[in-house]
């Protein structure tokens, strides 16, 4: 119980983010002295810990308080460095208990490293070693290297198959990943033949049932089981969908020609859960994975099998916007759970930062008019394509219910970095705020990188929620 | 797929109170791209009820319409097939098919639409083509002839050289649909 209090104590660094690795990677520090000092730090995480076991709270509240003034404790690791350019890894070493707290909310294998110690280049080999060189994938190794820093090969092509791993599409064994690929992809393209129904028989092409029933349908029928019926109810919901397609990434310009895979992927997702249908909203998510798994669909060899390139990765998308979906289609269509997320993170404001709470209640700027948005559709519309994939690969790489707990920190962490601005505006101001900033990959970086902070800061409510600031 | 309703004769007022209750819940928006009224609807109520229906509305005069403003006949042509409408009181003698089958040769169309009969009867000339009559939508009757008191209508589903045609009659208060293929050999003549 002790040992909790004193992680959690509140250290008096008011600059210690700007001595984060965050702020290092940012401002392009010296990682030749940094890294070797953070590995120090990771080996020698172990032995402060078990220090601490034999020291009184007393005793511990001035080492912690030694620890962040610098002047050295005595820990060994510490004291064989001294110098001014070394003291940010002691400040990072004291945060490390906090993102202990962090590391413990993922996967735990017995590979226990963490993914801010490992240099990019250490980190490249190793998630290429781990996507393409073992013959079982370890998914969550590769879940924990894209965690925060995104996918690090910059080609389309990794990120599309990690983000089919991440989904539990492909099978971990790499054995059996043609087989695989290759039953969804027809189970997709039969779905698609039998749901796009034509009322009509058509020269040529056979009625593949004989039901007694369609000889009496007519176009005007409004029986349960009449073809008629269900050719003008979908094209209701195609008309729906292809209105908001025509809206999606408007910018984009290379997604213009797959607007006609979206729609067809959204309707067959509609048609297989008749009870929430489509909703505003699925088509961004759609839009991401479609265009994420058409660039990384590979250099097509002829026209013909570009063609069937595309619809592998029209069909593959399907299915992981299905997966997506799964824990997600319930803030699309049940009130209450839509309602429940909200009041969670109405109150992970409240407690985290009041004087922006108190703000907004005042401006009466309900959380839902900005957080139901950036919930659905995982903040796409708030970032460019760029920055939104990066969000996407950490959102992807955490487990799916985690997914919605990390949600609410990355809106508390969005909130943040506007917080100056938003204390002091308007409502409409405030508002325009919140909405479409279309901020570009750097900023996608930092706010992940304050996210995990909210998630393991202490709470300091009287001067927001990163205290550091 | 183009979705064509052949309707008329309503009567609504002066001969009926309004559509049967069963075809009014059955024509809903959304459904129908083109309307075809042969006339006798009575008044502009019952025009903004096929309006209504979101399609293309096309009426010809009756003789006991309020209106004037409709014409007399008319040629549309949907989807490849030539449509005339015309209400039919002008065709003399009233029960003749010969000269229903010569004022279609003279409008030169492929289906020719008329209403004035009370019974729902469509044929096919030996030329090619069809000839619809849609009857009475509430099976009232006409100047001239007592009623059936079966109220129809037709709805046509222009496939290219196909039509299929959907009869729909109330019969002791049960929609009875009939359902037929005709090809339209076509030979129009050139007006």
């Amino acid at each position: 119980m002790e040992e909790v209090e004193l992680e959690n104590i509140e250290l008096p660094h008011a600059e210690s983010r700007k001595h984060s690795l965050g702020a290092a990677f940012e401002s392009r520090l010296n990682t030749e002295t940094l890294v070797p000092a953070a590995r120090s730090r990771v080996e020698n995480h172990g032995t402060v810990a078990r220090k601490d076991q034999n020291r009184t709270p007393s005793q511990k509240v001035g080492d912690a308080v030694r620890h962040a003034k610098g002047k050295g404790s005595e820990d060994p690791g510490a004291a064989s460095r001294q110098g001014p350019e070394l003291n940010e890894p002691q400040k990072v070493s004291s945060q490390e208990p906090q993102r202990r707290a962090v590391a413990s909310s993922m996967p735990a294998r017995e590979t226990n490293f963490h993914p801010h110690a490992l240099p990019a280049k250490v980190r490249q080999e190793r998630f290429s070693q781990c996507l393409h060189g073992d013959a079982l994938v370890d998914v969550d190794v590769l879940a924990r290297l894209v965690w925060i820093w995104g996918v690090p090969e910059d080609a389309a092509v990794a990120r599309a198959l990690t983000w089919k791993l991440l989904c539990g599409y492909l099978p971990e064994d790499r054995a059996l990943w043609e087989s695989t690929l290759a039953a969804k992809r027809t189970e997709y393209r039969n779905r698609v033949r039998e749901l796009y129904v034509n009322p009509q028989e058509e020269e040529g092409v056979e009625m593949a049932r004989n039901d007694p029933a369609l000889e009496d349908d007519h176009p005007l029928s409004t029986a349960a089981n009449s073809r008629w019926a269900q050719y003008f109810k979908d094209s209701a919901i195609r008309e729906t969908i292809n209105r908001d397609v025509k809206r999606t990434q408007p910018e984009l310009d290379g997604f213009r020609p797959l607007e006609e895979r979206l729609a067809r992927i959204l309707f067959v997702y509609a048609r297989q859960r008749p009870k929430l249908s489509y909703k505003q909203g699925m088509n961004e998510l759609g839009a991401v994975m479609l265009q994420v798994f058409h660039d990384g669909r590979g250099v097509p060899q002829s026209a013909s099998s570009a063609d069937s390139a595309a619809d592998d990765a029209e069909a593959d998308a399907f299915f992981c916007l299905e997966h997506i979906l799964e824990e997600y289609a319930r803030f699309f269509g049940d009130e209450s759970a839509i309602q429940h997320e909200i009041d969670e993170f109405s109150q992970l404001l409240l407690f985290r930062d009041k004087p922006l709470s108190d703000h907004f209640a005042r401006l009466k700027l309900d959380a839902r008019f900005y957080y139901l948005r950036w919930l659905r559709l995982w903040l796409t519309q708030d970032f460019d394509m760029a920055g939104a994939v990066l969000i996407w690969d950490f959102l992807l790489s955490t487990s799916p219910t985690a997914r919605v707990r990390w949600m609410r920190f990355l809106g508390l962490a969005f909130l943040q970095q506007k917080r100056t601005q938003l204390l002091r505006s308007d409502l409409s101001v405030c508002m325009k705020l919140l909405l479409h900033s279309g901020s570009g990959r750097a900023d996608a970086f930092r706010l992940l990188r304050d996210a995990e902070l909210l998630q393991c800061a202490p709470p300091d409510r009287s001067r927001g929620a990163l205290a550091y600031r | 797929m183009v979705l064509v309703l052949a309707i008329g004769d309503l009567n609504v007022p002066y001969g009926a109170a309004a559509l049967p209750e069963k075809f009014q819940r059955m024509l809903v928006p959304g459904k129908i791209q083109y309307v075809f009224v042969t006339g006798n609807l009575n008044t502009r109520e019952v025009e903004e009820f096929f309006v209504s229906l979101g399609a293309e509305v096309f009426i010809t005069r009756g003789d006991l319409d309020v209106t004037q403003e409709y014409p007399d006949r008319l040629v549309v042509s949907i989807a490849g097939v030539s449509l005339g409408l015309i209400h039919g009181h002008q065709l003399i003698p009233y029960s003749d098919s010969h000269a229903a089958i010569a004022l279609k040769r003279d409008m030169g169309v492929d289906v020719l639409i008329t209403g004035f009969q009370p019974e729902c009867k469509i044929t096919q000339p030996e030329d090619g083509g069809l000839l619809v009559c849609p009857g009475s939508a509430t099976g009232t009757n006409n100047t001239y002839f007592p009623s059936s008191g079966i109220p129809s209508f037709v709805l046509m589903d222009l496939q290219g050289s196909r039509i299929v045609t959907y009869t729909y009659m109330l019969i002791h208060d049960d929609v009875k649909v009939e359902r037929i293929v005709y090809d339209k050999s076509v030979r129009t003549i050139p007006t």
